[in-house]
């Protein structure tokens, strides 16, 4: 990393600590919502780093909202042990999903129709199941104070999913750029390939749906004590994977910056249109999100991170004449 | 009398699942010729539903009447889909497709949401709830049209693809793109037109729906992936497969909600759909090896 990059993040870092302190708390709302669909989109990339296209990624995050939200509800156990509960449930889950769609060479097309169908299925499974909260979905009891994981103000809220953000990134970086992630690269390229080099390719595969599910059920806990409410439909849909999705793909697939980006570009945009439309016509921001998807994939199939690619490189090849 | 129920219910499933193949039928045509998985194949069967229902309600026109302004229209907006959405991305890999038929699917039904709100319409017919009894079995008689007609329009487009040139020239690109070109195919004329024959396939059944099915801006969500569903089920590239699995799946819908609450009868559907996925990808009466 260079100098004047380093400096770049730093300068980055201190703005967004800074920044809760200076803005009323609709605009924390608002970063704070866009934080925790970048932290999705990263853990969503985590797998997709693996070459694995995942529909079905609500399940991780409802299964973390869930598992802390009623064992809060039920035992009084604190969100912040129930988080790791729900974390390593989804980790379980995950494995079992994971398993089965490799284990039968379940690739592609087929991986992302497996994924969705999966996530249908745990709608209709929280729905028909009254112990789970079914159609309604649950709400946490007002019961104000740290360690319940309900806290004063939005500002908390927002340094933990922007920490949170900046933590997953790290590992994301760290990763890819260890033996590890290069067995990821080399599955995503090409998955025979890499094991004719002697990849094992199903244990590589789980090792990121692992990570992935872990990491993303971390803020379904985030979201339920945030929201203070989930309901299946909405959340554990294929609804909410798929924005986190059209985030990533609108950022840049396979970078490490891309989804940050991709989710600091449409949710603002949606909640700024949902703004100047005053509650009028509530379906425009998806609208935009599914033109923006076609409109990327189409005209810039590397995201928006290739505009900054492309700048830089024009900016080199500026001074070298 | 709870043998009665049962048979009703059969055929009600029998006649939904002709529906499941007309719809399905347009999927694995257009998948089976460009390895293209439609993911908005539902939002343009909800399209199909609301054309007709303005014909109805600004020219007065007949639902099954409205077909002929109805099918060109479907035609030319898949002709224009293929234009502007699919063909940029033909040769980006089928995730990139994927990617692109759900941001299409997104769009057109956010569109309808945000034009019609999500009420429920109907088109209202003075045939609406007319019905003939065949061996003591109660039938609406436009589902048994709509079943009729979707089923001979599935037989057609078979017999299409297998005895003429134009049904032999997709049958060639299906199976290897660059060896029909070099045969002298023009295979971007070929794609274009599976594609919008593809659209019009699930416009026709838009338009059958109509007389007994709500037309609401996400009507296409459940249909959509029903046709999935029956496409997997069918073998992915065969049509006769849609027409068998399409009823299968009806009757299994339709009498499982019988038996079951609520939506545990989707419950049980999904669980299949992810057994078949996973052990016979290559569907009921593929072949192996379809990747």
């Amino acid at each position: 990393m260079s100098m004047r990059r380093r400096n770049l993040l730093g300068l980055l870092l201190v703005v967004f600590l800074i920044l809760p302190q200076l803005l009323p708390d609709y605009y924390i709302h608002i970063f704070i919502l866009t934080f925790f669909f970048a932290y999705f989109a990263q853990c969503w990339s985590i797998l997709a780093d693996a070459g694995q296209i995942s529909m079905g990624h609500s399940v991780f995050t409802g299964i973390g909202a869930y598992t802390s939200g009623l064992l809060f509800i039920h035992y009084g156990l604190s969100p912040w042990l129930g988080m790791l509960i729900g974390a390593a449930l989804a980790v379980l889950v995950g494995l079992c999903i994971g398993y089965l769609c490799f284990r039968y060479g379940v690739r592609e097309l087929f991986f992302i129709l497996v994924t969705l169908a999966f996530s249908q299925v745990a709608v209709y499974l929280v729905v028909n199941v009254d112990a789970l909260g079914g159609p309604n979905g649950i709400s946490i009891p007002v019961a104000p104070g740290a360690w319940n994981f309900q806290l004063a103000d939005k500002a908390s809220y927002y340094y933990i999913i922007f920490l949170g953000l900046v933590a997953v990134m790290g590992l994301r970086h760290q990763i890819n750029h260890r033996k590890l992630g290069h067995y990821f690269a080399a599955i995503r390229e090409d998955e025979d390939a890499a094991q004719a080099l002697g990849i094992h390719l199903m244990k590589y595969k789980l090792i990121a749906t692992a990570v992935s599910a872990a990491v993303t059920a971390l803020c379904g806990t985030f979201y339920i004590q945030y929201i203070s409410f989930v309901e299946p439909e909405s959340f554990l849909g294929p609804n909410m994977a798929l924005l986190t999705v059209i985030c990533v793909i609108v950022g840049g697939l396979g970078t490490l910056w891309g989804p940050t980006i991709g989710a600091a570009f449409l949710i603002p945009l949606g909640e700024l249109m949902r703004i100047v439309l005053h509650g009028r016509f509530p379906a425009l921001p998806l609208m935009t999100n599914g033109l923006v998807l076609m409109l990327v994939i189409i005209f810039m199939p590397h995201g928006l991170t290739m505009l900054a690619d492309r700048f830089r490189r024009e900016k080199e090849t500026e001074s070298l004449s | 009398m709870d043998f009665f129920i049962l048979i009703e219910f059969v055929v009600i499933g029998i006649l939904l699942g002709g529906l499941y193949a007309l719809i399905a039928a347009g999927l694995a045509l257009i998948l089976g010729v460009m390895k293209i998985l439609n993911f908005a194949h539902g939002e343009f069967l909800m399209v199909a539903m609301f054309v007709t229902y303005y014909l109805q309600k600004l020219l007065g026109l007949d639902p099954y009447f409205s077909l002929i302004i109805g099918m060109p229209f479907m035609f030319i907006f898949g002709l224009a889909a293929y234009k502007v959405i699919i063909n940029p991305v033909l040769l980006k890999g089928p995730v990139n497709q994927l990617l692109v038929t759900i941001g299409l699917s997104v769009f057109i039904q956010n569109l309808a949401l945000t034009l019609f709100s999500s009420n429920l319409r109907s088109v209202e017919v003075p045939y609406q709830y007319a019905t003939i009894i065949i061996g003591g079995v109660v039938i609406q008689t436009t589902r048994l049209v709509a079943f009729a007609v979707s089923v001979g329009i599935t037989v057609l487009i078979y017999s299409m693809l297998r005895h003429t040139q134009f049904g032999l020239k997709i049958q060639a690109t299906a199976q290897n793109r660059d060896a029909a070109a070099l045969m002298g195919i023009d295979v971007d004329r070929v794609y274009m037109l599976s594609f919008a024959i593809g659209i019009v396939l699930v416009g026709i059944a838009g338009c059958l729906m109509t007389p007994f099915f709500d037309i609401f801006p996400e009507v296409g969500v459940h249909f959509g992936l029903t046709a999935f569903f029956v496409v997997i089920l069918g073998g992915m590239e065969n049509i006769l497969g849609c027409l068998l699995a399409g009823l299968l799946l009806g009757v299994t819908e339709s009498v499982s909600s019988l038996f079951m609450p609520g939506t545990t009868s989707h419950l049980m559907v999904f669980c299949v759909f992810i057994a078949v996925l996973l052990f016979r990808p290559e569907g009921l009466l593929g072949r192996r090896a379809i990747q």
